[in-house]
């Protein structure tokens, strides 16, 4: 996704449809990764990528845009799929009680993503370092990482079939992610 | 609330938990009363939390159809803009509007006629019923024979209907239970087919987007007539119990087979196939005509086959995510339930999950399923 989907958005707001289409089809794939990362489901990172077309275009003449069109897309795909994330959530937790509103609408208002961290998603140089980074992890530490975050399976998942607890599985993560943390401190 | 006790490790579990999207309620609230007490830790949380957003699984673009799935897409934009919601009570006040549209020419022909001082003739405008999707219809035709509409079908007759012979011109589905009157034959015209009948139970689906025809014969004789390749028409006599199918297009091979335990029979052009059609003997009839009853009996039908049959029931939309689900088969009887209902039971014998949004109802292979078969299946990663 280049930046050229900018100069589509005044066509988007005058109502042309082609130019909506353009931008769909060079920002669906991008989109979908990005929000995959908060979803964790194909299907619903696809979903709140298709929402947030949605509701671009059916409140194109009411929308203003601050910043470029691609943060935007960025941000709107973020929040889409933490509502349906959300959603979700509250629908399996009909047994427990469902989280306060106050708790999503901080989780949601610091959950923010900056241009920094969208550009960092896409560029191969830190996905190099990324893969560098987790190579060196101590064998039972990548295993779990990849399972969890490559594979998409769960914790509990996890524990099952490495035979280990759930806080195990969650400190190997926890571990992983620290090295992760130390390429990001070097890059700000 | 207690909340400074929190060990370094608790919080490093509670925001992995929170990241692999585990935690519960309780353990939310902790984990945002933590980060919300100092500056340093939402900063702390926010490194946690990009590290992962920056690691995760890629999705591949093939699988994601782009180009199909703009152009489905595409239909909801336009939906949206035409009408919103089709409502019963929107699509009932059109009815009433074109009636009163009727009626309003009614009386201007007759009085155009009247004031010309000519004999009032009856307009021999053809009627037409049209039962709209999510719904079914049961009415009496002029002479007494009795026809059951389904879903997304309209039936047209002329107003001299039963004057020399009946004829209905059906695209859709109906089930006919015809008054016996052998002085005035009656006849079913479709696109492909016609079926002629004495008194007779029998069934016609003719849906435009489908790739073929039936007649389905309950009890009696019916005569089907179809064109033959070279233009002629062929008729072939169907006895109780058996079902006519006929292929629109010319190639047999992509329609799905409804049942291959049935014996397939080509009466009468046996030697000469040149009619597009195979004929069913000893068709359980009501897997074919249920659906007008409280009771529709569903019986190893591929959810390929089965998923236009619902649309029209329910006046949904299915889209397929998996190609793979079209070929799984079910069977059941359908009472009241509801389409969730459906869907539920069938997610008991497949690996079916679905999603309704409005009125689109979206297919996908179950994730659950799917990750424990992740095991043996190849990745790519």
């Amino acid at each position: 996704m280049n930046h050229e989907i900018e100069k589509y958005w005044q066509k988007i707001r005058d109502g042309d449809e082609k130019a909506l289409g353009l931008v769909f089809k060079m920002s669906y794939a991008p989109l979908c990764q990005y929000s995959l990362h908060f979803t964790h489901d194909t299907f619903l990172s696809q979903e709140a990528v298709q929402d947030t077309f949605l509701k671009i275009w059916q409140n194109r003449n009411e929308l203003t845009i601050r910043g470029s069109f691609r943060a935007y897309l960025f941000q709107s795909v973020h929040n889409h799929a933490l509502n349906a994330l959300r959603q979700q959530k509250t629908n399996r937790q009909s047994v427990n009680q469902p989280c306060s509103e106050e708790i999503w609408q901080f989780i949601t208002s610091h959950y923010k993503v900056d241009d920094d961290l969208v550009e960092m998603i896409f560029s191969n140089e830190t996905e190099q370092l990324i893969q560098k980074t987790i190579k060196e992890l101590p064998e039972k530490c990548l295993r779990i990482f990849q399972m969890s975050r490559y594979e998409s399976r769960s914790n509990s998942d996890i524990a099952r079939e490495l035979d280990v607890s759930e806080n195990t599985v969650k400190t190997h993560i926890y571990r992983a992610l620290r090295k992760i943390t130390e390429i990001l401190k070097k890059e700000n | 609330m207690k909340m400074n006790d929190l060990t370094k490790d608790d919080i490093n579990l509670l925001i992995v938990s929170y990241l692999t999207n585990s935690i519960d309620c309780f353990d939310l609230e902790r984990l945002t009363f933590w980060i919300q007490s100092h500056e340093d830790n939402l900063r702390y949380f926010n490194l946690m939390k990009d590290a992962w957003l920056l690691t995760p699984s890629r999705i591949s673009v093939s699988s994601l159809n782009i180009e199909q799935t703009w152009n489905v897409f595409k239909e909801k934009l336009e939906s949206d803009k035409k009408t919103g919601n089709r409502s019963i009570g929107k699509n009932l006040r059109y009815i009433l509007i074109a009636a009163s549209w009727l009626l309003f020419f009614m009386i201007g022909a007759w009085l155009s006629n009247y004031f010309r001082g000519k004999k009032v003739i009856a307009p021999s405008n053809p009627v037409t019923i049209t039962v709209p999707m999510g719904s079914r219809s049961n009415m009496a035709l002029p002479d007494g024979s009795d026809v059951w509409i389904n879903a997304g079908t309209s039936i047209t007759y002329n107003q001299d209907y039963g004057k020399k012979d009946r004829i209905i011109h059906l695209e859709g589905e109906a089930y006919f239970d015809v008054a016996k009157d052998e002085e005035h034959p009656f006849i079913v015209k479709t696109s492909g087919i016609n079926v002629q009948a004495l008194g007779t139970k029998f069934n016609v689906k003719a849906y435009p987007d489908e790739k073929t025809i039936s007649a389905t014969l309950e009890e009696g004789k019916i005569n089907v007539s179809i064109g033959d390749k070279t233009g002629k028409i062929k008729t072939v006599l169907l006895t109780s119990k058996e079902k006519l199918i006929f292929f629109k297009a010319t190639e047999k091979s992509e329609v799905y087979t409804e049942s291959e335990e049935e014996t397939i029979l080509y009466k009468g052009v046996k030697s000469n196939p040149v009619i597009n059609a195979k004929i069913l003997t000893d068709v359980q009839t009501e897997l074919y005509t249920s659906w007008k009853d409280t009771r529709w009996i569903i019986e190893g039908q591929p959810l390929g086959i089965l998923a236009p049959v619902l649309e029209r029931r329910y006046n949904l939309k299915f889209v397929f995510y998996n190609e793979e689900l079209k070929k799984y088969k079910f069977s059941g009887t359908i009472e009241k339930e509801t389409v969730e209902q459906i869907l539920n039971a069938m997610r008991l014998t497949a690996p079916l999950d679905y999603r309704i949004s409005k009125d689109t109802v979206k297919l996908l292979f179950d994730k659950n399923i799917k990750d424990k078969y992740g095991k043996i299946m190849t990745r790519t990663n």
